[in-house]
């Protein structure tokens, strides 16, 4: 097995699901640095330097509402779900959801490669 | 906190100004959640080297404000030679020689006016030879930062991240320098060229550039040569801004005085060969003298205005610097413990 294609294809898997995960999360209010330790908690570990961009990317896209606070002496900006946000995760987790089931399906019914031995 | 402060203006000098502060400002504050995390771990405050070693696991400069990037451009023919990281800085150093070779160019075409019949091929071979050039560099720049050799990721790193020692002052970008140096060094290159092509040019029209031409070539290459110097120097020390603010300065002051002597030289073309010319070779060269002297006027009423603002600059840099000097604690990172 080639493990740089094998990478490759992982991270193309995984990237459009840390989106559905992040917005998920963040139906809770979170700053940065917590949403990224609740995220890795649930096995979702994302890179820093991937979850702040895409956090300014769905907010700039109106998925997200951000604030700046005030929390242990320090300012945070808070993250939450927006309205548009809260109606587009319903849509892609039903659209995810629809993906298991078909996969689910497809790795059941494809025939199991023939064993060695 | 000071090596914080370092990493993060960095990152702020390669970030779009309309979203630098907001970005710097998050970015601080989930270094400091860090910082605490771990220092609330092992019970006591972080050294400066846990703190710098903290910084480099979070990615180098380039790597990171390149992550917030809306600039995705990127030059490729077939596979990405140029990534969205260094496009931006590739573009500007492929804009600045480009258009210096343009307006010599055109700026010779219009001296010459109707002599010269190939403008556009000489703009096409001259434009063609900066762009291979410059793209070659920053392509093999860009397998430098793609690279899978750790020697080579290490001296990008080195690079990239601020010097261990240094203060607060603002810095000279890392990244602009060594872009300046490859402009220059490129122009430095292409100065012979352009100067054959001038002078074929004369030559079809049996005239030959005067001896006061083979000063600015001299100059011209000293002042780029300076301007290398200076780019490498900064990029070494990128908190010697006055080093770039003097050296820019020094350079423009030395353009206007060359261009000045110029004026003052009056012959600016000579009679090629025998120096015995016809009355047709003589009208063209009274044309061609007169357009060089309206070219130069113009060069140097800009040089005048530019060596202006360079020298208000530094007089404002050294009141800054005196006056600051007691109060210069303004930290990004601590700005945010309130």
């Amino acid at each position: 097995m080639n493990p740089e294609l094998y990478e490759n294809l992982r991270l193309e898997l995984r990237r459009g699901s840390v989106i559905v995960a992040v917005l998920a999360q963040l139906r809770q209010e979170h700053y940065g640095y917590m949403l990224r330790k609740a995220l890795a908690d649930e096995g979702m570990a994302i890179d820093e330097n991937t979850l702040y961009p895409l956090l300014r990317r769905l907010e700039s896209q109106g998925l997200l509402v951000s604030q700046w606070r005030e929390e242990d002496k320090r300012n945070k900006r808070f993250y939450r779900l927006s309205a548009d946000g809260e109606q587009i995760l319903a849509r892609l987790l039903e659209e995810w959801r629809n993906i298991t089931d078909s996969l689910t399906r497809i790795a059941d019914d494809a025939p199991s490669a023939p064993r060695r031995g | 906190m000071h090596r914080l402060d370092a990493y993060l203006k960095t990152i702020a000098q390669l970030l779009p100004a309309a979203e630098r502060h907001d970005i710097v400002k998050e970015l601080s504050e989930n270094l400091l959640s860090h910082i605490e995390d771990r220092e609330a771990r092992l019970r006591r405050p972080l050294t400066d080297a846990e703190i710098e070693a903290l910084a480099r696991d979070f990615g180098s400069p380039l790597e990171v404000a390149g992550r917030y990037r809306q600039d995705t451009r990127v030059l490729a023919f077939g596979r990405i030679l140029v990534g969205p990281v260094l496009f931006p800085f590739y573009a500007k150093v492929l804009a600045f020689n480009l258009g210096i070779t343009a307006a010599a160019i055109t700026i010779v075409a219009a001296v010459l006016r109707t002599q010269f019949t190939n403008l556009p091929q000489t703009l096409l071979v001259h434009l063609s030879i900066q762009f291979g050039i410059v793209t070659v560099i920053f392509s093999l720049a860009e397998r430098g930062l793609g690279s899978r050799h750790e020697s080579f990721r290490a001296a990008y790193q080195a690079l990239l991240t601020p010097p261990s020692r240094g203060s607060d002052h603002s810095r000279v970008s890392r990244l602009g320098s060594l872009s300046q140096i490859v402009a220059l060094v490129v122009l430095l290159a292409w100065l012979p060229a352009f100067g054959n092509a001038a002078r074929g040019a004369l030559a079809e029209i049996g005239l030959a550039l005067a001896p006061a031409w083979h000063a600015v070539y001299v100059t011209l290459a000293c002042l780029w040569g300076a301007g290398i110097v200076q780019a490498a120097i900064n990029v070494v020390r990128p908190q010697w801004t006055r080093v770039y603010w003097v050296t820019r300065a020094a350079s423009d002051l030395a353009w206007l005085v060359m261009v000045t002597a110029l004026l003052g030289a009056g012959a600016w073309v000579v009679p090629l060969g025998t120096g015995v010319s016809s009355p047709a070779v003589s009208r063209v060269a009274h044309g061609v003298s007169h357009g060089i002297f309206v070219s130069l006027v113009v060069t140097a009423v800009i040089s005048a205005i530019v060596v202006f603002f360079d020298l208000r600059r530094l007089a404002g840099l050294e009141r800054g610097r005196r006056g600051g000097s007691s109060g210069r604690a303004s930290s990004t990172a601590e700005e945010h413990r309130t």
